[in-house]
């Protein structure tokens, strides 16, 4: 058989695997193993559990588990809690306000926790009441905390980045800071969309306006502060070349458990044990992945699969934008049947040298990569925060869910356009803390 | 039977318990790391360690992981099978589970074996046994093996309580 017939022999079989419903670390393992077997040389087997420890024993990968504790320490206090709280009376009297307050919040809560469902169940959970008991339409309510929750793997920390940058070998420092930009941007188009669609409403039905003195306006946010304090400091010393990822996180992680005690005074063992439990469900699902997907990709490679799929997209020599509009179609098709982790770590080896050969930056591409599959993240039939809206307000049928998160759909995808054309909104900043190239 | 599945359940548990320890002393062993070489002094054993530490910790989470379905998969066609062909598509995939975890268990003991019969060590200056650390896979899938065979023989009523 020739490689071309194992590609798409292995494309069909690997569908096929993944959408029986088995776990896809174990359906990864099981197709590597499987095309290894009756494809490959007979001692090829043989390097099997050594490429599963050789790709886990890396340092670098320490920086996974270690965002996900820092995210869940902090997502387990109050902390959620506090910054809705100020922003909504903060933001009191502007028209939406309180869905301007929640997307905030989420942008906010992205800032310090590295994960999609996570900021949307943070901020989901008293947002999402809060807002129906105040008349908000629920589709927009759940919209909004719907896409607002996306931007937990676009602004720094991110899980999504983190594996970009070691699949593809970029600075993840880099790709952490060129996500701030349009995280913000994301975040104020997302606002003006909630402000648009509330004064409409409004005019409707109009709610009383209600007042809050300056401390109860701030007092959340001064508690928050030196959670904000630690994604700071962790910037500083990524950035500046201080530290590695790694101890970045480990540092972070550990002064997160200490805030956690001195702020919000969590001591209740089922606090703890749901910080813990929830770090280790998350870290386990994402690193057996990663293992997992080791094998796969050294299979593939094994096999010529990856060099002749890379030559097959290289040899078609489209126009360098319509084969990103090609990639990305794509990959909104696998964002929404397959998580982030795995389209990262099955996709990205076979890209990588395809965008490097049409001139693309992949930190550039990281960014674009991220927002595309936020998509995946709020789309049927597969969208985790659909999920976790339907945990947050069970009442609200998933429809209304995803009729409000289609105005925010748009907005992203109309933003990548925006990206494709202004590049400089991933690449100005990266370039202009640490200096071109790498 | 149900006696079984709950030992099972209670070694989930104790497993998730340990990994969270060995999670929290990886934390602790880094961030002691940087503050160590700040003062002007080197480390040599704790990136070592806490990879270690973490490796172990992702295994001994696995069945816990398993019995709460936090191994993610598209169970995106189950959902429209009448609930007959459902459940057997739940058994198979519970199945397909077991033998892959099985298979890995097997592998990663003959590498654990191995580096125990040669006394293989790290490169490092700490030097430390490789066998420990690869034992943590098989020990950690084999327990995510037994897991799925308590999934298989769970009373039908408990099952949906995950």
């Amino acid at each position: 058989m020739s490689e071309g017939a194992i590609g798409l022999l292995l494309l069909v079989v690997t569908l096929a695997v993944l959408f029986s419903g088995l776990p896809i670390a174990w359906g990864l393992v099981l197709v590597a193993v499987g095309f290894l077997a009756v494809f490959g040389s007979p001692n090829a087997l043989a390097v099997v559990p050594h490429t599963v420890m050789d790709e886990l024993a890396s340092f670098a990968l320490l920086t996974i588990p270690l965002f996900i504790l820092l995210g869940a320490a902090i997502g387990v206090s109050a902390a959620g809690r506090d910054i809705y709280a100020s922003l909504h009376r903060l933001l009191a009297r502007v028209p939406g306000g309180l869905v301007i307050a929640n997307i905030l919040a989420c942008g906010m809560f992205a800032a310090v926790c590295g994960s999609s469902p996570a900021t949307a169940a943070a901020i989901g959970k008293i947002g999402v009441p809060e807002m129906i008991q105040r008349g908000v339409r629920p589709a927009l309510a759940t919209g909004a905390i719907c896409a607002g929750g996306t931007l937990g793997i676009l602004i720094p920390p991110s899980i999504t980045l983190i594996l970009y940058g070691l699949v593809t070998e970029t600075s993840i420092g880099r790709l952490f800071i060129a996500g701030v930009l349009p995280g913000v941007a994301l975040v104020v188009l997302f606002s003006i969309y909630a402000w648009l669609a509330a004064r409409r409403d409004l005019k409707a039905r109009p709610h009383p306006v209600e007042r809050f003195t300056l401390r109860e306006k701030v007092e959340g946010l001064v508690r928050v502060a030196p959670f904000l304090g630690i994604i700071v400091a962790i910037g500083y010393a990524m950035y500046g070349g201080l530290a590695t990822p790694s101890e970045v996180a480990a540092l972070g992680a550990f002064l997160a458990l200490i805030l956690v005690i001195a702020i919000y005074r969590t001591w209740r063992l089922g606090d703890w044990w749901a910080i813990y439990r929830d770090t280790i469900r998350e870290s386990t699902m994402i690193m057996v992945i990663i293992g997992a997907a080791a094998l796969f990709s050294y299979m593939m490679s094994l096999l010529y699969v990856t060099q002749t799929a890379a030559d097959a997209l290289v040899s078609l020599s489209l126009n360098r934008w319509v084969l990103l509009l090609l990639i990305n179609v794509f990959l909104l098709i696998a964002g929404c049947f397959l998580p982030p982790v795995a389209i990262i770590l099955m996709i990205m080896p076979i890209l990588t040298p395809v965008l490097e050969r049409n001139g693309f930056d992949l930190i550039w591409f990281g960014v674009m990569l991220t927002i595309n599959l936020e998509v995946g993240l709020i789309t049927p039939p597969v969208g985790l925060n659909l999920y976790v809206l339907r945990g947050v307000a069970p009442d609200i049928p998933v429809s209304t869910v995803l009729k409000g998160s289609l105005p925010f759909v748009g907005i992203m995808l109309g933003f990548m356009v925006v990206l494709c054309f202004v590049p400089g909104f991933a690449t100005w900043l990266p370039t202009a803390l640490m200096g071109p190239g790498q | 039977m149900r006696s079984f599945v709950r030992t099972v359940d209670t070694i989930a548990i104790v497993c998730a318990v340990l990994a969270a320890a060995l999670v929290t002393a990886a934390v602790l062993v880094v961030t002691w790391m940087v503050l160590w070489r700040a003062l002007g002094n080197s480390a040599y054993w704790e990136i070592e360690f806490a990879v270690y530490a973490t490796v172990a910790a992702i295994f001994l989470g696995s069945p816990y992981c398993a019995r709460t379905n936090g191994h993610v998969g598209v169970d995106l066609l189950s959902e429209y099978l009448p609930p007959r062909a459902k459940l057997a598509m739940a058994m198979a995939v519970a199945v397909l589970s077991l033998i892959v975890c099985l298979y890995l268990t097997v592998e990663g003991a003959g590498l654990a074996l191995k580096a125990w019969h040669t006394g293989e060590t790290t490169e490092s200056l700490w030097r430390p046994a490789k066998w420990p650390f690869y034992a943590t896979m098989p020990l950690g899938l084999g327990l995510t093996a037994l897991q799925y065979v308590a999934e298989l023989l769970r009373p039908r009523a408990d099952a949906e309580g995950a």
